[in-house]
């Protein structure tokens, strides 16, 4: 059973749309006993990232999704914002802390010629590694929508690349994260969700 | 990052129809079935806009062996169901709890217009909420002057003038749609169009005006908008968004190469 994190902000419904469209088994959830009997997390988003800190924490979910991750060895997926909060901080939200699952930090996309800001749209997406489903160095269209991105320290978890090297997806350990939105990147992003879901779970 | 080819559709009480002038809108079918339509012609985005002026909704076709929503927003989760690529949805958006009641039901971004006219903090208001990546400006104008309310309120700004106060204010994205050329078919307004994409620096994408598929192609070449829309003509030719996408790419623009299945 995979644990759709239920922040209470709004793009929840397309990711629900997905699962079910896939027929994958779900619970929508801000509650910390369904973190604890899932055996996968996801962990969608939109908004700032200090709304979704601050957000995390009022349900009391900061902490769980972290144990949950790290001493379950439970997968979690973190689409868009949700995978900026795996991060430890971000230039959006200056002195509030992530979750810290990874290290790195989310920060303003540069000015390019490539892309205008908010980044909104396809770009031609490069993997470097296996991811979801994806095979290394394929090359595949993915749908974006932001206006920061995430930059890790250890640049050998960046499992896929857009634009100007953009950071578009990591896989470190049992965490996954996409910056592009798979739920609204149709059957390429159909895939990794299936994929996710397909994964062997963590401890219940 | 790609451009962007759009397929926009209007709505009115219910059904899609086909606008011109902003006055003449014939009904051309229902919005379900055209949406997994577009699903499988993997489009790359869609834009809802409902003109409807009144909240009537047209229940009375049902030879489509679908079912028919009774109001915009049970409409809205429909089509959300059938597409898993971006949609944005407009269209009677005044308040800050419309624009949720919207993002909650799937859509990717909420389309506004005479709402930001009406109320000025409605703007900077969504933005605190919910992004300026969750809201696009859908600008009406006609000699160079934005109008509200369907296109019948001339209002006192210039389009430049508008398109900038939008930006200050944290829109993520324009849709210039110049009223002159609704359904007109006579190509884009390639002069505002260039004018407004090198002005901001937000995305902008062009409406009205597409009549055949090198309309697309020109739009970009000269006027280079982040992305193109256009509503009639996907409705009126057999395999027209497949077409359009294929005359893109043999023109050497920079699209998704993604055809789906039809």
């Amino acid at each position: 059973m995979i644990a759709l994190i239920n922040l209470g902000n709004s793009n929840i419904q397309s990711v629900i749309n997905a699962l079910d469209h896939l027929s994958i088994n779900y619970i929508k959830t801000d509650k910390i006993d369904d973190l604890k009997e899932c055996d996968k997390m996801i962990l969608p988003g939109v908004g700032t990232f200090g709304n979704g800190i601050s957000k995390l924490k009022e349900l009391n979910l900061f902490d769980t999704i972290k144990k949950e991750v790290v001493n379950n060895n439970k997968p979690i997926l973190g689409i868009c914002l949700g995978m900026q909060m795996l991060f430890e901080s971000s230039e959006e939200s200056n002195g509030v802390s992530g979750l810290g699952l990874i290290k790195g930090k989310v920060v303003p996309l540069p000015l390019s010629k490539k892309y205008k800001i908010p980044r909104i749209g396809w770009a031609d997406s490069k993997l470097n590694f296996d991811f979801l489903g994806l095979k290394k160095n394929q090359n595949t269209d993915l749908y974006y929508i932001h206006s920061y991105y995430v930059k890790p320290n250890d640049l050998s978890i960046v499992a896929i690349e857009t634009d100007i090297q953009l950071t578009s997806a990591v896989k470190y350990q049992n965490i996954y994260g996409c910056q592009f939105h798979p739920e609204k990147s149709h059957v390429s992003g159909l895939n990794i969700i299936n994929a996710f879901a397909k994964l062997e779970g963590g401890q219940v | 990052m790609r451009k962007r080819l759009i397929a926009c559709i209007f709505l009115k009480n219910g059904m899609i129809v086909r606008s011109e002038d902003f006055k003449k809108h014939q009904v051309i079918g229902n919005p379900i079935n055209q949406v997994k339509r577009f699903s499988d012609w993997a489009v790359d985005e869609i834009i809802y806009l409902d003109i409807s002026k009144t909240r009537n909704y047209d229940n009375r076709r049902d030879d489509h062996m679908v079912k028919i929503s009774s109001n915009k927003l049970d409409l809205l989760s429909e089509i959300s169901k059938n597409i898993f690529s971006p949609f944005s949805f407009g269209g009677g958006v005044r308040t800050v709890e419309d624009i949720q009641n919207i993002l909650q039901r799937g859509a990717d971004k909420v389309v506004l217009n005479s709402g930001i006219y009406l109320d000025n903090t409605l703007l900077p208001n969504a933005v605190e909420i919910f992004g300026s990546q969750a809201l696009v400006a859908c600008v009406d104008y006609k000699d160079d002057y934005v109008y509200f309310n369907h296109g019948e309120i001339k209002s006192q700004y210039i389009v430049e003038d508008w398109c900038s106060l939008l930006e200050r204010n944290g829109i993520g994205e324009i849709l210039l749609n110049d009223i002159l050329r609704d359904g007109k078919g006579c190509g884009y307004d390639l002069d505002t169009i260039k004018k407004i994409v090198d002005q901001l620096s937000v995305p902008v994408i062009a409406l009205s005006g597409a009549g055949d598929y090198y309309d697309f192609n020109e739009c970009f070449k000269k006027a280079d908008p982040s992305a193109v829309a256009a509503g009639n003509i996907f409705h009126f030719k057999e395999h027209s968004y497949y077409y359009a996408k294929k005359s893109l790419e043999m023109e050497g623009v920079d699209i998704r190469k993604e055809y789906g299945v039809f």
